[in-house]
């Protein structure tokens, strides 16, 4: 709250208000204060001359009736002071310093002995005043008048009452003026002020700030006008370029999009279009070979075997590389997943195909990642296929699945103790149609690496393998840790 | 009046010093014994004296030459004052050195400016007061009603205090102006 | 059994031949109608123009329908069928050499009864075309054409 008083959260109004006034108040003050204590010095002064006046007539006057000690004459002489208020005390003293007359409007005082004489000017409330009467040069008597100073102190505080009425006149005048004159400096200032609080708002370039005067405001509103023209300026050269930009990237867009469907209808007229005449020389291969056995020898009936081993090889070969376009270019749909579950299934199936040995299959539970299903399903698969049919030569299959987990990545291993590979060949194993054994070894398309690679791509994931020649091989899939958006 | 003063101050120092206020008070016993006349009352023609001076004081001789020639003041017939005149001889009274002689005879020229008329020569009144009008004298007189009979200035005693009186028509006539003052001490004055 | 047919859209000669082969040798008795577009196997149905069909629907068993056919589609095709009281109550079997997702879907969504992937191995299709005869042509009841009609 007390904050709030500080000058420096007050609006530009009520500072320039607050200036103006505390200056002009601070002065009127010096002003009042320094004619105060000039108007006491003259009053006193001029008291102080006019009791000199009066004393000196009134020992004029007094002389004679002194040198003729007439008593009842100076008593007359001095009770005309009774006229004037501020007398106190009138004594007259002869030559030899006995009291020969006095007046007194205080019944208290008694005339003071002036061959000691009291101390003279203004003494606490009084003027105190000693002058001689003289006749010929000669002192004949002394005149001595006190005269109270109630009549300056009435008169200062009537001046001070009068001066201080007049400086607040003045003041409220002033106050007036200034609420004029602020208009002057602050309205510029707060035409600013609202023109830039209304851009910062509505973020509207164009609108402008008045400018009055050629003064220094007037240069404040010209220069923050160019700036706000500058910032217009690019804002519109940024826009335009953003609407370029917005067009290329709309126009790459519908391009990649054209070949995107392009693809799709390649690929479809692929699996379709190459599978079908695939298709007639395998059937016919074996229809002939069903109709026509009687009349082929056996190097024949050889050939045709191998005819139709290639078709279904090749078959095999273009649903891998359907897959792989597949898995390149469908949009992924994140959910989550559960790995351990999939794996499970996974192999259930590959025991259901071929469980001619001892199988042991370590699945860790539990692992869960964010993904897409049907993609994961295609990658896992394949990764076990590979661990199923390169361990298919060992006495025991062995086969282990496990995750270790870190705040932002999951990592999976599937680990086998098949044939392994030389580590030499590292670079070509996620490379489509690459293989690192014969197909009189171990059968398989080469694709099924390569797409798993794709997928894991896709899903911001790597993966890497490590092997040893006859030692098992491992693959490492690293997948990053997402929150579930779905 | 300068033995008055100092006897004034003795009391006071006295006062002041406390253990040698014997020596004080015999010197005060001495002063007292030796002058009770001087001292504590004044005489008649003492105070007479003082204001035949101070007179002198508030007239002014419009046809004297210039301002710094001698006063003479002269007394004539019988000497009331004593040598009381004599402390005045010398004392300067508007600037003038005053000179006191007694002239026997009015009708000579000697010079006066104030002329005393003594209680004596009040058979000789008007003589002396016209030969006075002639010199244009200022004429001073303790002979009753002696301004209705041409002075100018006149005692008179009212009770125990000594007045004067002032004839202003026959001092306006002689040239001689008197200072009003004066006239307002005066308890009459003849215009 | 005999009286039931089979009708066979397809476009591809050499599918044509080893398809009818390997039905034939599932199901000897069976009547094989192939027609080689969906337009033909329209017509087959529906007739042309404002002629009647000259077949007799009651006796069709099921329709083996290619997806990928000349002009009028396979899908196309098998929406008309499903569109029409006269031929909604037919048993279609969608048969493809791809397996797109997508149009696996769309075949059920407009009301396909079955969906088989053409193998590549021949003895694999001939199995296929053995389980579909058997169980389209004797397991499987279909109401007659009149009694649908009716409903």
């Amino acid at each position: 709250m007390i904050g709030r008083w500080r000058l420096r959260y007050w609006p530009l109004k009520a500072k320039l208000l607050f200036l103006t006034l505390f200056t002009s108040t601070l002065g009127i003050v010096l002003v009042c204060a320094s004619l105060i204590v000039v108007e006491n010095q003259n009053y006193r002064q001029r008291l102080e001359s006019e009791l000199h006046v009066i004393a000196g007539i009134l020992a004029e006057q007094s002389a004679a009736a002194l040198v003729f000690e007439d008593n009842n004459q100076l008593t007359s002489i001095i009770s005309s002071l009774r006229r004037i208020e501020t007398i106190r005390q009138a004594c007259v003293f002869d030559a030899t310093g006995s009291v020969m007359s006095s007046l007194n409007t205080l019944e208290s005082a008694d005339c003071p002995g002036i061959l000691e004489p009291p101390p003279m000017g203004f003494v606490g409330d009084y003027y105190q005043l000693l002058v001689p009467v003289t006749l010929d040069n000669e002192t004949v008597g002394h005149l001595y008048l006190v005269s109270h100073l109630r009549a300056l102190r009435a008169h200062i505080q009537t001046f001070i009452v009068v001066v201080f009425g007049i400086g607040a006149l003045i003041q409220l005048a002033l106050v007036f003026v200034a609420l004029k004159l602020q208009r002057v400096v602050s309205q510029p200032i707060l035409a600013l002020s609202g023109t830039a609080e209304r851009i910062a708002q509505e973020h509207d370039y164009s609108i402008r700030a008045p400018v009055s005067g050629n003064d220094e405001l007037g240069r404040l509103g010209t220069t923050f006008n160019e700036m706000i023209g500058t910032i217009e300026q690019q804002n519109r050269r940024i826009l335009e370029s953003r609407a370029g930009l917005e067009l290329i990237v709309e126009d790459r867009t519908s391009q990649l999009s054209l070949a995107n469907k392009e693809l799709e209808a390649f690929s479809y007229s692929v699996s379709h279009d190459l599978r079908q005449p695939l298709r007639a020389i395998e059937g016919f291969g074996q229809a002939l070979e069903e109709d026509c056995a009687d009349q082929l020898n056996e190097t024949g009936k050889d050939y045709l075997r191998r005819i139709r081993a290639a078709s279904v090889r090749m078959g095999s070969l273009i649903d891998g590389l359907l897959v792989l376009s597949r898995v390149s270019r469908q949009p992924l749909e994140n959910q989550r997943v559960n790995i351990s579950g999939m794996l499970q299934e996974i192999t259930e199936e590959l025991k259901e195909i071929s469980y001619s040995l001892p199988t042991d299959i370590r699945i860790q539970s539990g692992i869960w990642v964010i993904g897409d299903g049907r993609m994961l399903r295609i990658a896992f698969q394949n990764l076990l296929e590979n661990a199923w049919k390169y361990s298919s030569k060992e006495v025991q299959r062995v086969i282990d699945v496990s995750a270790t987990a870190d705040s932002r990545f999951i990592t999976i291993a599937i680990c086998d103790n098949g044939v392994g590979f030389n580590m030499k060949y590292v670079n070509k194993l996620f490379v489509a149609f690459n293989r690192l054994h014969t197909p009189s070894e171990f059968g398989g398309t080469g694709i099924g690496l390569a797409t798993v690679y794709r997928v894991i791509r896709r899903h911001s994931g790597d993966i890497s393998a490590k092997s040893e020649v006859g030692n098992g091989a491992s693959f490492y899939i690293k997948l990053p840790v997402l929150t579930d958006q779905h | 009046m300068p033995l008055y003063e100092d006897v004034f101050n003795e009391q006071q120092t006295a006062r002041g010093y406390p253990l040698f206020l014997w020596k004080y008070l015999v010197a005060l016993i001495l002063c007292a014994s030796l002058a009770p006349v001087h001292a504590s009352v004044r005489s008649e023609y003492e105070i007479k004296a003082a204001f035949f001076y101070n007179f002198t004081r508030f007239v002014n001789w419009t046809h004297l030459p210039d301002n710094e020639s001698p006063l003479r003041a002269c007394v004539i017939g019988d000497n009331p004052f004593g040598d009381l005149l004599e402390p005045l001889n010398g004392r300067k009274s508007q600037g003038r050195k005053l000179e006191i002689t007694g002239p026997d005879d009015v009708s000579a020229d000697h010079g006066c400016h104030v002329l005393f008329v003594s209680v004596s020569e009040a058979r000789n009144l008007s003589g002396i007061v016209g030969a006075a009008h002639e010199q244009k004298l200022l004429t001073i007189s303790d002979i009753p009603n002696f301004i209705d009979r041409g002075g100018i200035i006149g005692y008179i005693k009212q009770g125990n205090v000594i007045r004067f009186e002032i004839n202003l028509r026959v001092a306006n006539t002689l040239g001689l102006t008197i200072d009003s003052r004066l006239l307002e001490l005066a308890s009459r004055v003849i215009r | 059994m005999d009286e039931y047919s089979i009708l066979v859209v397809e476009d591809n000669p050499d599918d044509q031949v080893l398809t009818v082969r390997a039905l034939k040798n599932a199901s000897r008795n069976s009547s094989i109608v192939v027609v080689e577009d969906g337009q033909e196997a329209l017509d087959f149905l529906f007739g042309r123009g404002s002629e009647e069909p000259c077949v007799n629907l009651d006796l069709l068993g099921v329709i083996l329908l290619d997806i990928k056919l000349p002009r009028v589609s396979g899908l196309e095709v098998l929406k008309k069928i499903r569109a029409s009281t006269r031929t909604n109550w037919l048993p279609v079997v969608m048969i493809t050499s791809s397996d797109e997702p997508a149009e696996l879907v769309e075949a059920y969504r407009l009301g396909a009864n079955s969906y088989i992937k053409k193998s590549i191995d021949y003895s694999e299709f001939s199995d296929q075309m053995a389980i579909l005869a058997r169980y389209w042509l004797t397991v499987n009841k279909v109401p007659k054409a009149g009694s649908v009609r009716q409903l």
